[in-house]
């Protein structure tokens, strides 16, 4: 963990100082399994970003064919109609970006806050450490899908809502993990130093905690992403989350549960695009777990 | 021993206040008024504030919360806005539906998952333990939900072989119990399979082994044996956990559980249904963490003993930080 204080001794001073990024970057490029997931990542970015170029936003919401519930394979729509003569392909892709949107944004806002909370316990402790810690121990009295969809049904329906009941949800199992490591590293010896040297809190926040602390941080967060979209995923299946139109897996998913009997696309194809995209993901995850900390490879 | 007790046995309260106050705020959150909801179209003033007063809803916001906490110590939980029922006679009666597909699971997570995990750590980087690692890999990434539908498309609709939904029968129960087992399965399988590395990397295995001890004896007499406490904590909070985890598989099934109920009572709009389903899962979370914590201490002397002084000791908050990682 603590590769970034090398100590400035000639005979290390001689060898090539190599960055933590650039290490864990080689030791992914040697994984086939890494680079494939990580391909598999790639492209559902590309397929967010550049969704309008693939197909116009308009198909996805409006009815473009006369027949509804067409089989896949028919021209011009390869995946078929839905049940209100929308593409299913074209709500593919937008609902996509809906998913790649609502699932970084929810990790990324609930690793920077539990960031910043975990910090804040390892820095300075006592009652403060204790107040932010029981106030997890009581959100994680509630298991988490329940938390988002009280939120959600609460908030009503909207991607900011979701968002906020998605990170609110994360919370406690982040801040629990990054704790206990921040915990650890500000017990080492050059924090410690640090401290008796005049460091402020602040600054050793930043120089030393929350460089030690990325690998964990990277890849829990990556990890989260996965988990939010499925559960995103979930509240749309309810009914909860995004409004109406909006091209998204789960919503596609609970549309398609009335016309099962007739046409069984409507359910299998959004639910085979989220499993794949969770399997990429997580699969990364675990690629970059491996790649921080080899020591740890081939444990849970 | 005692004195741990005492102190788990008074925080289960505080917990529960804090956890029925944050839920308060949380569904508070809403801009849409439950009175109005609750009227029909056209109504006057007076309809509206004697709806208003029925429910208790003129009272500010923390005089709601402690009338809520002073009934609900006598089982009152109050009135549904949706059936104008009391919520108590809805909501009890699920329980033991949603504890028996939890434990129904569970005992076959258990039953399933340690042999495999102990295999795969026995085997370690064979294709055995391979296999189970790419399989827990593809199924923890299936969405629940969706996949209790393809089950019930294929062994249902097509096939005819189980019932689509409901209860009764113990046909009724193979599907969801499998749905819920699946993915949790996977993730109990590596749990139990790294738990017992750490054990087998011990040097009283090593000692064990040099002495002339069969390598079954070793494995499940001294390696299994510790591996078992990790282990032990690991099956509970899966148990609590699938409690909640199992709402969109109830949904799914139409099993009239607690879940089945969160999400009638989400659709609803129906908040003190809703408010009581929740707590009746922070119950269980918190009742499941306190038996195993106070199993925990009484098969590990290690932490029996860290009790008999004041202080808590250092192994005991690097226990509680690790149970809480896991």
């Amino acid at each position: 963990m603590a590769k970034t204080t090398t100590a400035k001794s000639p005979l290390i001073s001689k060898t090539k100082r190599r960055s933590q990024g650039r290490e864990v970057w080689e030791r992914l490029r040697s994984r086939p399994l890494a680079m494939v997931s990580l391909a598999g990542v790639i492209l559902l970015v590309l397929v967010a970003v550049f969704a309008d170029l693939i197909v116009p936003y308009d198909e996805a919401i409006k009815q473009v064919a006369k027949s509804k519930l067409l089989e896949p394979g028919t021209s011009g729509h390869i995946l078929g109609t839905d049940n209100f003569g929308r593409d299913i392909f074209a709500r593919i892709i937008h609902g996509t970006r809906t998913a790649l949107l609502i699932g970084v944004t929810s990790a990324a806002s609930a690793a920077v806050v539990s960031t910043i909370l975990a910090c804040v316990c390892a820095m300075v402790g006592g009652w403060v450490e204790n107040i932010i810690m029981r106030i997890i121990d009581v959100i994680s009295c509630i298991p988490g899908l329940v938390v988002a969809l009280a939120i959600c049904a609460a908030l009503g329906n909207g991607v900011p809502q979701l968002i906020f009941a998605l990170t609110f949800s994360a919370l406690p199992m982040l801040t629990k993990m990054i704790r206990s490591q921040a915990l650890s590293v500000s017990k080492m010896d050059y924090v410690e130093s640090s401290i008796a040297l005049g460091g402020r809190p602040a600054y050793i926040m930043v120089r030393h905690l929350i460089p030690n602390l990325a690998s964990i941080i990277i890849i829990n967060g990556t990890a989260q992403v996965s988990m939010s979209i499925m559960m995103g995923a979930t509240l749309g299946f309810i009914g909860l989350g995004i409004k109406a139109p909006t091209p998204e897996w789960g919503t596609m998913l609970s549309d398609g549960l009335s016309y099962m009997m007739r046409n069984q696309y409507m359910v299998l194809v959004p639910g085979i695009v989220l499993a794949l995209a969770a399997l990429f993901i997580n699969t990364f995850g675990d690629c970059l777990r491996d790649a921080f900390d080899p020591q740890l490879k081939g444990k849970a | 021993m005692l004195r741990y007790t005492i102190k788990r046995l008074v925080m289960v309260p505080i917990l529960l206040l804090l956890v029925a106050l944050l839920i308060f705020v949380l569904l508070n959150l809403s801009e849409s008024d439950p009175v109005i909801m609750m009227l029909p179209a056209e109504y006057t003033q007076e309809d509206y504030d004697a709806m208003q007063r029925k429910f208790g809803l003129d009272r500010p916001l923390i005089v709601q919360y402690f009338n809520w906490v002073g009934k609900a110590f006598t089982g009152d939980l109050g009135i549904s806005y949706k059936s104008k029922g009391p919520v108590a006679d809805d909501v009890f009666f699920r329980i033991p539906i949603s504890l028996q597909l939890a434990g129904v699971t569970t005992l076959i997570m258990v039953v399933i998952g340690i042999p495999l995990g102990v295999m795969c750590a026995v085997r370690q980087y064979t294709w055995f333990d391979g296999i189970v690692n790419v399989l827990a890999k593809l199924v923890g990434s299936i969405p629940g939900f969706w996949l209790g539908l393809m089950l019930i498309l294929t062994f249902s609709v097509k096939l005819g072989w189980f019932p689509t939904f409901g209860t009764g029968t113990a046909r009724h129960w193979v599907l969801p119990v499998f749905t819920l087992l699946l993915p949790y399965l996977a993730n109990y399988i590596r749990q139990v399979r790294s738990a017992m590395l750490d054990c087998i990397r011990q040097d009283y295995i090593r000692t064990a082994r040099s002495k002339g001890a069969r390598e079954y004896i070793v494995i499940f007499r001294d390696a299994l044996k510790n591996a078992l406490l990790p282990i032990i904590t690991l099956t509970g909070g899966i148990f609590a956990s699938m409690i909640g985890g199992a709402v969109m598989i109830e949904k799914v099934f139409a099993i009239p559980g607690v879940g089945y109920k969160i999400v009638e009572a989400i659709n609803n709009r129906d908040m003190p249904t809703l408010l009581a389903c929740t707590m009746v899962l922070a119950v269980f979370t918190i009742v499941v963490q306190l038996i195993i914590d106070l199993a925990y201490a009484l098969v590990d002397p290690r932490i029996r003993g860290s009790f008999a002084g004041k202080k808590k000791s250092t192994y005991k908050r690097q226990m509680t930080e690790k149970q809480g990682v896991g």
